[in-house]
């Protein structure tokens, strides 16, 4: 059964009535308030003959309406694009105005002044209605987008990258085939929704009656205290949380009995990370997760044995069911193919197709930027081809930052990762730069355009900015100024 | 133990983890307030406080702590328990 008739079924059948859907420590919702919920949500689209194929922007907070709308959506072919305060609403705006947002959906009165202000015709979630409708499952093309998120992966505008509902399905899929998943169970919701991360939890766990338990960004170093108050069953989040979550456990052990499996994705795992995760999470299975949002969530696993004893880098593993691998001869890049891999970007950008989608054998590849060994069946990551690295889980490319610092105040900058969480994982970034009494220009240019997730925890002043021979910036010799 | 002496050593705890002077801690600080009181800070301030008071904070607790008054009023309620 499609995963898309699936979640119809279960949002309206009886036997799930009273079953929970969302779990908090305030206040849980049932299947048949979201059921409710999303009917209102139909209504109020036919209200503003919003119909398949239209995209809507949603300022997304971890609310009930919030993922009831998201369904909705999901339900009608409506494309929905996550956006949140963190991001940086300047540097999304102009993508969001060239994809057509017919409807920006808002919560909070500052981003509905913004973007009122830009011209987006907007609706508060306040003022809906509760005038509902049933919940019918509709025949909608697999081409249409179900979801476009954000990426910050190359210099200029972000990109959007839209993935359909054929993509989406390909893709619970593929996890389906790989862990047997228990109805009625309990997943944790950790990732931000503008996160694709965010993605896996919502559709795995509604797709199987479950219920989820969002856990928001300020409560997430103490969300093993979520998983243990609601037993939480699947777990899915980027390695780094177990590094930070390691000091509030205190060396305890077996902390959280009830989860059967663990999925980590977003960054590189070391084999130390899972062997304390399996301290912690000791009666589950690990999953190791690779894969870019242009290929939907994830297009590769490694399943941890209970052997732990390694070092190093946990590998990227094997293709999961719907994606295919292999390896560029020429430069060692790790390409992605398969029914999950998008076909382009969306939104404002410079780069064209053949920039990151190769033909290899009559089929569409996705050039990761990752280079990859394979070993023994198994892919193995060996680092990127560019500078893009993750600060706090976010991908982002260095040379972006530089471009806007550049661009802004009209002089050279290195921008340098520092505090290294996990492999190829920031804690922040430090600004080099060499013009005396910029100082305040370039806090003003970091607080209004970088990412709201960049944290710059250095700017250093230098007589002049490292080069090499070749002239080219000396990103070595700038690491060692600044340590 | 009052309420006066648990802001002190709820405040003292706050001043060394975000490693700053007392005098700019007071009932309605918040971390709207203090730059370095970031995610992280919160949840050593949260640790650090269950440790001195022996006390365990529940997750519907932990939502509504938003300044220092209300994290010394939960303690001072579940040390009269």
């Amino acid at each position: 059964m499609s995963l898309f008739r699936r979640l119809c079924n279960n949002l309206s059948c009886e036997e799930m009535r009273k079953k929970k859907f969302l779990l908090r420590p305030d206040k849980n919702f049932c299947y048949e308030q979201a059921n409710n919920r999303i009917g209102s949500f139909l209504t109020f689209f036919d209200s503003v003959s919003l119909s398949s194929g239209d995209v809507i922007a949603v300022e997304s907070d971890k609310s009930f309406d919030i993922y009831c709308l998201f369904l909705a959506c999901a339900i009608k072919g409506i494309t929905y694009i996550p956006i949140s305060q963190e991001q940086n609403l300047k540097r999304i705006l102009p993508s969001l105005t060239s994809v057509n947002v017919k409807l920006a959906v808002t919560r909070k009165k500052d981003m509905h002044k913004t973007l009122t202000q830009e011209g987006f015709e907007c609706f508060n979630l306040s003022e809906l209605n509760d005038e509902s409708q049933e919940v019918l499952y509709n025949e909608i093309s697999g081409d249409i987008y179900v979801y476009m998120m954000f990426s910050s992966g190359s210099t200029g505008d972000p990109k959007l990258i839209p993935i359909t509902r054929n993509n989406l399905e390909k893709y619970i899929d593929s996890i389906e085939d790989l862990v047997k998943v228990e109805p009625f169970s309990r997943f944790s919701q950790i990732a931000s929704l503008t996160f694709d991360l965010s993605v896996h939890d919502i559709y795995l766990c509604f797709a199987n009656k479950g219920s989820l338990c969002p856990i928001k960004l300020n409560e997430s170093l103490l969300s093993y205290r979520f998983a243990n108050q609601f037993h939480i069953n699947y777990w899915m989040s980027v390695p780094s949380l177990v590094f930070f979550m390691m000091d509030a456990l205190g060396g305890r052990i077996n902390e959280i009995p009830s989860v059967k499996c663990t999925f980590f994705l977003g960054e590189a795992l070391s084999w130390h990370t899972a062997r304390q995760w399996s301290d912690i999470a000791s009666n589950g299975d690990i999953i190791n997760l690779y894969g870019p949002t242009e290929c939907t969530v994830a297009a590769a696993y490694y399943k941890l044995n209970k052997n732990y004893l390694k070092d190093g880098v946990v590998p990227i593993g094997a293709a999961l069911k719907n994606t295919k691998l292999m390896i560029d001869e020429n430069n060692q890049e790790l390409l992605i193919g398969g029914s999950q891999t998008f076909s382009g970007y969306l939104g404002n950008n410079t780069k064209s197709k053949q920039d990151y989608l190769l033909s290899k054998q009559g089929q569409i590849f996705y050039r990761s930027g990752d280079i990859s060994l394979l070993l023994k069946n198994e892919y193995n990551f060996k680092g990127r081809l560019d500078f893009q690295v993750k600060i706090r889980g976010y991908r982002i490319e260095i040379e972006e930052l530089e471009s806007i610092l550049n661009k802004n105040l009209g002089d050279d900058f290195i921008v340098v990762p520092i505090d290294e969480i996990q492999i190829g994982n920031y804690e922040s970034v430090a600004i080099l730069y060499t013009k005396n009494n910029l100082i305040n220009r370039i806090n003003s240019v970091v607080e209004e355009y970088f990412p709201k997730y960049i944290s710059v925890s250095k700017i250093v002043l230098l007589e002049s900015i490292p080069r090499n021979s070749n002239g080219k910036l000396d990103r070595k010799l700038a690491k060692q100024r600044v340590q | 133990m009052n309420n006066q002496e648990i802001f002190k050593k709820v405040a003292s705890i706050l001043s060394q983890i975000i490693k700053c002077d007392l005098s700019e801690i007071n009932e309605s600080t918040s971390a709207n307030d203090i730059d370095r009181w970031d995610s992280l800070t919160h949840v050593h301030l949260v640790l650090a406080v269950e440790k001195e008071f022996e006390i365990r904070f529940s997750l519907g607790e932990l939502q509504d702590l938003q300044n220092v008054k209300d994290m010394v009023l939960m303690v001072e309620n579940k040390k009269s328990i």
